[in-house]
């Protein structure tokens, strides 16, 4: 499904990846973890076609094809999404008329009819249960006033609602307590399917313990050091990244 | 071409008007029109040397001449329809060429205690509804106004009087020089939500509007005004209001400005008495060459009064804005709560605002502050949208509208809302286009 060959990108000029090579079937989970300013939050926005993040060498394919030249809107009606570190406020934007045009983006792209309003709301409601989200939530302006577990509650929800084949999630469990780390974790887990991959990125192993990965990669100063099973999160929880990053160079 | 004889052609357009004009048989009433028209013709039209009308320039006015509209013209039903701001549930006052066109309005069923007028039957009050600003240069449309008021809205309601309905103006443009002048009076305790809407006839050629507005409110009245300005391209518009806010009494006003060629709306209100409330809100959208101005003078006269002003601005192409927000403080006018804030979103190069607070604070125990921001839709929240499928022109169209949201707001939920909302996302989605 997702295949990233030799990447190299910077940002500002400066290098941050430095020749990743990963590649994710369907139906695969995979983590990235790693220390802070290891390239974890860069991966995700050159995945996405953030504007600013700059891929000098290598390349991304999704589903076979090239998604270098894809805009990041592009690349999220091909299937693609990321659940952000830091979900962004919109001001005066409800929360239901934002996913609505999403929803009817990717459906449009998909060559499929707008999802009408009643069919949304229907959907949208049943999805926010599971989630165990007020449905006041929809009415509200996107990610405003919302508190961290909130707003990381709510990317999941706008990802089961956009139903992507490809699943990023940036420090999902950052700013999360242990029970909205749980209903996160559940909503992501009942997403997983043969069709659907997850690419995981984490600082900690705790989220790990909820979506267990089938791979996990330790990324080190813009390169995948070392890869290894679920097991490999456990050990770096013992024995923290110095060692695995030390080795590694 | 200087001044004079464009100051004639006004007279001459007054002169050849007065007769047919309301009140033309009352000597009082001929005698302060001539008057008007005289303090007009001495100080021509307001321009950049008086501080107030620095940003704005009505100079293009002088490039042709004005005539009054020679005939009550008239507008395809259907297009009024499309042009009211409030439902079938309102009273109605349609005016087209500065006249009203009965059959298109609805002026019964009021309650007890209530007058609504249109201004051309306001018999004796007449001369009372032409009442003058004083000699003053920056506010001599509203003479010229006084001089050429065709008709306009006179509405008064008794202490304790609760209009059941909203009261819409829905006036449309002409190409010729259209002064409408209302009065709205409210009595101790009433309540009325009025709407003021100037729409585009159709027809393209350059027209001028000129409103004047009196607005008196008693002591723990209330009134919702909003007003929107939606005139064609071409149009010249300039509007005159004066807010008399007694102790206890709460004005709401909402202003939008999406049309028009060079428009000015300026509101002068003033605390009558303690208590009393104002919230001043604004929406500006430009786009063309459309030059669009809010000019308030908010006045502090008691004490223990609330007022705060938000105006927000989207200028695209060559659009200009311009914002000036007086506030005056009086000495004694202790426990002040004044804020203001300008919003502005410049959407291209060449896109202009002009913000300006001013305020003069001569009490020392108040809460007054201002702020003002300008900048360009934020990336963040512009990839935010594209990371979830939504195209770049379909994520700035909702952020605009999230940014207009806020003013939107403040109008009263219901149809009303709807519509200002449809209005401004129509606008949005013809800058898509």
């Amino acid at each position: 499904m997702l295949e990233i060959k030799n990447l190299h990108a910077t940002v500002d000029g400066k290098e941050i990846l430095r020749g990743i090579d990963l590649v994710i079937k369907p139906g695969e989970v995979h983590a990235v973890m790693g220390p802070n300013g290891s390239g974890k939050s860069t991966l995700s926005y050159v995945l996405t076609g953030r504007d600013g993040y700059e891929v000098t060498e290598g390349d991304i394919l999704f589903n076979g094809r090239s998604i270098l030249e894809l805009e990041p809107e592009e690349r999220a009606r091909e299937g693609i999404f990321l659940a952000f570190q830091y979900p962004v406020e919109i001001p005066g934007v409800a929360n239901a008329t934002f996913l609505r045009s999403a929803v009817n983006a990717v459906r449009k792209h998909k060559g499929l009819p707008d999802m009408d309003a009643m069919t949304f709301l229907k959907t949208a409601k049943a999805k926010m249960k599971q989630l165990q989200m007020d449905e006041k939530f929809l009415q509200r302006a996107v990610n405003m006033g919302f508190s961290g577990g909130e707003k990381k509650r709510n990317e999941v929800f706008q990802m089961a609602m956009l139903e992507p084949s490809l699943m990023i999630l940036d420090e999902t469990d950052s700013g999360l307590d242990i029970d909205a780390l749980r209903i996160v974790a559940e909503g992501v887990n009942a997403l997983r399917s043969p069709e659907r991959a997850a690419l995981v990125i984490t600082h900690y192993q705790r989220l790990l313990d909820y979506i267990v990965p089938d791979v996990v990669h330790v990324l080190a100063k813009g390169r995948i050091v070392k890869t290894g099973g679920k097991e490999l999160a456990l050990e770096l929880e013992a024995k923290g990244y110095a060692d695995i990053v030390a080795d590694a160079a | 071409m200087s001044a004079a004889p464009f100051v004639d052609t006004i007279a001459e357009a007054y002169r050849a008007a007065a007769p047919a004009l309301p009140g033309a048989e009352q000597r009082a009433v001929a005698a302060r029109r001539q008057a008007a028209m005289e303090a007009f013709r001495r100080h021509g039209l307001p321009n950049h040397k008086l501080e107030s009308w620095k940003f704005t320039s009505l100079s293009g006015l002088e490039k042709q001449a004005w005539s009054l509209p020679a005939n009550e013209g008239g507008i395809d039903a259907a297009r009024i329809e499309a042009a009211a701001l409030v439902s079938a549930d309102s009273y109605r006052l349609v005016f087209i060429n500065g006249r009203l066109n009965a059959a298109a309005s609805r002026l019964n069923g009021l309650p007890d205690g209530a007058t609504l007028l249109p201004l051309a039957q306001a018999g004796d009050a007449l001369a009372d509804v032409l009442a003058g600003e004083g000699d003053d240069k920056a506010a001599i449309l509203a003479e010229l106004n006084a001089a050429l008021a065709s008709d306009g809205l006179v509405l008064r309601l008794q202490d304790g009087v609760v209009l059941d309905k909203p009261v819409e103006i829905l006036a449309f443009g002409a190409p010729a020089l259209v002064n409408l002048r209302h009065l709205v009076l409210l009595g101790r305790g009433a309540q009325a939500t009025i709407v003021e809407g100037y729409r585009d006839s159709g027809i393209a050629a350059p027209g001028w509007t000129n409103i004047f507005c009196r607005i008196g409110l008693g002591e723990e009245a209330r009134l919702t005004h909003v007003r929107v300005q939606a005139e064609n391209p071409a149009a010249y518009h300039a509007a005159l209001g004066k807010v008399s806010i007694g102790a206890g009494a709460r004005y709401a006003h909402v202003s939008l400005q999406a049309g028009g060629n060079v428009a000015r709306h300026e509101l002068h209100a003033e605390f009558a008495g303690s208590g009393a409330e104002a919230d001043l809100q604004g929406l500006v959208l430009a786009r063309g060459t459309a030059h669009l101005d809010h000019t308030l003078y908010l006045h502090h006269a008691k004490p223990d009064c609330r007022s705060n002003q938000l105006f927000k601005h989207v200028v695209d192409d060559r659009g200009h804005a311009v914002f000036q927000g007086g506030i005056r403080v009086a000495p004694h006018a202790q426990k002040t709560d004044a804020q203001q804030l300008s919003r502005t979103l410049l959407l291209a190069d060449r896109a202009q605002i002009d913000t300006k607070p001013e305020l003069e604070i001569l009490a020392d125990d108040v809460k007054c502050s201002h702020g003002a921001s300008i900048g360009d839709l934020d990336p963040q929240q512009v990839f935010y949208m594209k990371a979830r499928g939504i195209g770049d022109d379909d994520a700035r169209r909702l952020l605009l509208s999230g940014f207009a949201y806020e003013v939107i707001a403040a109008v009263p939920e219901g149809n009303l809302r709807d519509k200002v909302e449809a209005l401004v996302e129509d606008w949005l989605k013809a800058g898509a286009a």
